[in-house]
């Protein structure tokens, strides 16, 4: 299993890989938005976890870019959104793309690991 | 022509006075004019041109009554009780109606049954000519300088209802009962009609009338109508008016002018009306552009009055103009340019207060960024600090790094605390009084140190509070603060004094089980007697960089929540005391 994280936040990116690895996923971390779409591109991975404050772009221009490779089914399975600014308004909008929506700060950091490996299906 | 010889016939009861039977041009008039060609569906034909309308004159005790038939059918057209002078004027109209008869047609000759009317034959054929030569050529001139002079004669106390009553009282437009103007600013959803017949009164009505009767008189010619159209709201339900319409730089207006009388206005009047909108337009603009000045004057008055600061204009001998405390009223100077425009200058106690306000403002925003911007590290540094906690053996190493994931974690706490505090919502839920406190105890934790905080509870167990968390917090939050520096303030420096100190929240309910009642008492200064009245209303504060708003918000907000908030004296110190309702309908479960 391949999963890309993109989180400018460097020590959450690394918490992340690490649960990840420890659990036999083979996880990537980018920290720009930019990149991440380079990634996405070349790249196939089962799950995306995707910041929605990068540094240089927002996350939704990175699942927009996505747009040219997958269908919108695809981009609902595969995208997880975390934010930290869950204010109604970029809630809203990250509704609209159907995808799984994590708020920072979680308190279950294994919930959040089990999502990103068993999907939206198995809770 | 058969009706050239008008006659008078002398009824047999002596109350019938005449009976008066018209010439056919005038009875073709008063058909067309009052649109009996279409009440009696009687076209225009030869035999309609033979017609004669009889008048019936008949006098009563408190008037004339007045009917007209027509000879053909003999049916009674018209009947109405008439004054003397409104009997008068019908005649007159007639009068005039015949003497346009006697310029087309031959000489009529006027029986001396008239002088029952006061007037001679002479009289009447004096003003049969006077009336005939106005309609000749340059008398209408005379007649507009007049209607100026008359009317801008009033021009130093200009504002409509002066204009109304210049109009109205002009002496060619006395048969009208009733002038009404009415004017609608464009672009607003609302007209005003302006009206007076014998004293001035303002009405409202909405603009879909208004342009309905504005469609109704652009598409007349000769803008005499019936006063069955009017729609509702207008002033006479019978008679017929005369309307035009007054086109201005920002307003669109009619002047109405309503007869309740049933003869039509003679095309003098008409002549008149028309020549008075052009004269009165002008007039019209000036008056209604310095009203909208006043508005905007007085509005800007209020809002410079209700502003939340102090606010001031002098001029440049820094003399006082106008200021907004309540206490003086002053009217702002009309040449307001010429004057310097300051903001709480006055007092510098004044302009702390309004910074004081801005920051409080501000905080709220300030957090809410502060809050996102820290989230993000603080929860790396825990995560991280978990997951190497876990890859360590048991020793001192593993311990620090436990602590380093508490710590993180209870800086999250502090953050999302604070931001909670200046969340706008209304969310009542069930609140664990007891948790709360403590909680509340922690924020607080910088300014009550050295102090002693002791909670009690009375009862084993709190009755269930439902009640919203942000707003009770901020209200015994803000009562902490203020008892720690109330005990800050007496005992200073000194840190041997505070054990002394005490800070105590008492938690209790009354005996009916129906109030949570919380006593928050402390061995500060205490509230001096002159100031009992003062301390919860808003920038009263006895602080050196108090910002006198803390209790007046919590007054504000122990409203909000149905609750109640006192301040008494104990031996000691202070103490405030909050009663919150608790809701009979849920369970007595304990919290």
């Amino acid at each position: 299993m391949k999963i890309l994280v993109v989180e400018d936040e460097i020590l959450i990116q690394k918490s992340i890989i690490i649960l990840l690895q420890k659990r036999g996923v083979e996880a990537y971390g980018c920290s720009s938005g930019k990149e991440a779409i380079n990634l996405i591109l070349s790249n196939d991975y089962d799950r995306i976890l995707c910041d929605l404050m990068l540094k240089d772009i927002t996350g939704f221009e990175v699942i927009e870019e996505s747009k040219k490779k997958y269908t919108t089914e695809k981009i609902q399975d595969k995208f997880i959104i975390m934010t930290a600014y869950s204010s109604d308004n970029i809630l809203e909008q990250a509704s609209l793309y159907d995808c799984y929506i994590i708020k920072k700060p979680f308190s279950d950091l294994n919930q959040v690991i089990n999502h990103l490996i068993h999907g939206h299906n198995n809770e | 022509m058969e009706t050239q010889n008008t006659t008078s016939i002398k009824d047999n009861r002596s109350q019938v006075r005449n009976l008066f039977i018209l010439s056919d041009y005038t009875t073709k008039k008063i058909l067309q004019r009052f649109n009996l060609f279409n009440l009696f569906k009687i076209k225009l034909t030869r035999a309609v041109e033979k017609a004669v309308i009889k008048i019936n004159i008949t006098e009563q005790k408190d008037g004339f009554n007045c009917r007209l038939y027509l000879n053909k059918t003999d049916s009674e057209i018209f009947r109405k009780n008439l004054s003397s002078n409104s009997l008068k004027m019908l005649l007159n109209s007639i009068f005039e109606l015949e003497s346009m008869a006697v310029n087309q047609l031959t000489p009529v000759e006027y029986k001396k049954d008239l002088d029952i009317f006061q007037r001679s034959k002479t009289e009447v054929q004096q003003k049969i000519i006077k009336l005939t030569s106005v309609n000749n050529g340059s008398s209408g001139i005379i007649q507009k300088t007049f209607l100026h002079s008359k009317i801008f004669n009033d021009q130093k106390k200009t504002n409509l209802e002066n204009l109304l009553t210049a109009i109205k009282r002009l002496p060619i437009l006395k048969s009208f009962e009733n002038i009404q103007l009415i004017i609608h600013p464009k672009g607003s959803s609302v007209s005003t009609i302006h009206s007076y017949s014998d004293k001035y009164s303002i009405e409202h009505n909405n603009s879909a009338t208004f342009n309905s009767l504005v469609t109704i008189i652009r598409k007349s010619k000769n803008k005499y109508f019936n006063n069955e159209i009017l729609p509702k709201g207008y002033h006479a339900e019978t008679g017929s008016f005369v309307a035009q319409e007054v086109k201005l730089k920002k307003h669109h207006g009619i002047i109405v002018l309503t007869y309740n009388d049933f003869l039509p206005p003679t095309t003098q009047e008409i002549k008149t009306i028309d020549g008075l909108t052009h004269l009165v337009s002008s007039l019209l603009e000036s008056i209604l552009n310095s009203s909208t000045k006043t508005t905007k004057h007085e509005i800007m008055i209020k809002i410079l009055q209700s502003a939340p600061f102090y606010f001031s204009i002098t001029d440049k001998f820094k003399k006082i103009l106008f200021e907004n405390n309540n206490n003086k009223t002053c009217s702002i100077s009309k040449s307001l340019p010429h004057h310097y425009v300051d903001y709480g200058v006055p007092s510098t106690a004044v302009t702390h207060n309004i910074y004081h306000f801005e920051r409080i403002k501000i905080l709220g925003e300030l957090l809410n960024t502060l809050r996102h911007e820290l989230v993000n590290p603080l929860l790396g540094i825990k995560m991280l600090s978990d997951l190497m906690s876990q890859a360590m053996p048991q020793n001192e190493q593993r311990q620090m790094l436990v602590d380093l994931s508490l710590n993180a974690n209870r800086c999250q706490n502090i953050i999302e605390n604070f931001s909670t505090l200046y969340q706008e919502n209304n969310i009542f839920q069930k609140t664990d009084l007891n948790k709360l406190i403590h909680e509340i105890i922690k924020i607080s934790k910088s300014e009550t140190r050295n102090i002693n905080i002791t909670v009690f509870s009375e009862q084993e167990s709190l009755p269930v509070l439902y009640i919203n968390q942000t707003w009770l917090t901020q209200i015994i939050f803000n009562l902490i603060i203020n008892a720690a520096q109330s005990i800050r303030e007496k005992l200073g420096d000194d840190i041997f004094a505070y054990k002394d100190s005490y800070l105590n929240i008492n938690l209790s309910t009354d005996q009916n089980q129906k109030i949570i009642i919380i006593h928050i008492k402390d061995s500060g200064t205490g509230i001096k007697e002159k100031d009992t009245n003062k301390i919860f209303a808003p920038f009263f504060t006895t602080k050196k960089r108090g910002t006198g708003l803390g209790l007046s918000i919590c007054k504000n907000l122990i409203k909000k929540i149905n609750g109640n908030l006192f301040a008494e004296n104990n031996h000691n110190g202070a103490t405030f005391t909050i009663e919150l309702p608790i809701e009979s309908d849920n369970e007595n479960t304990s919290s």
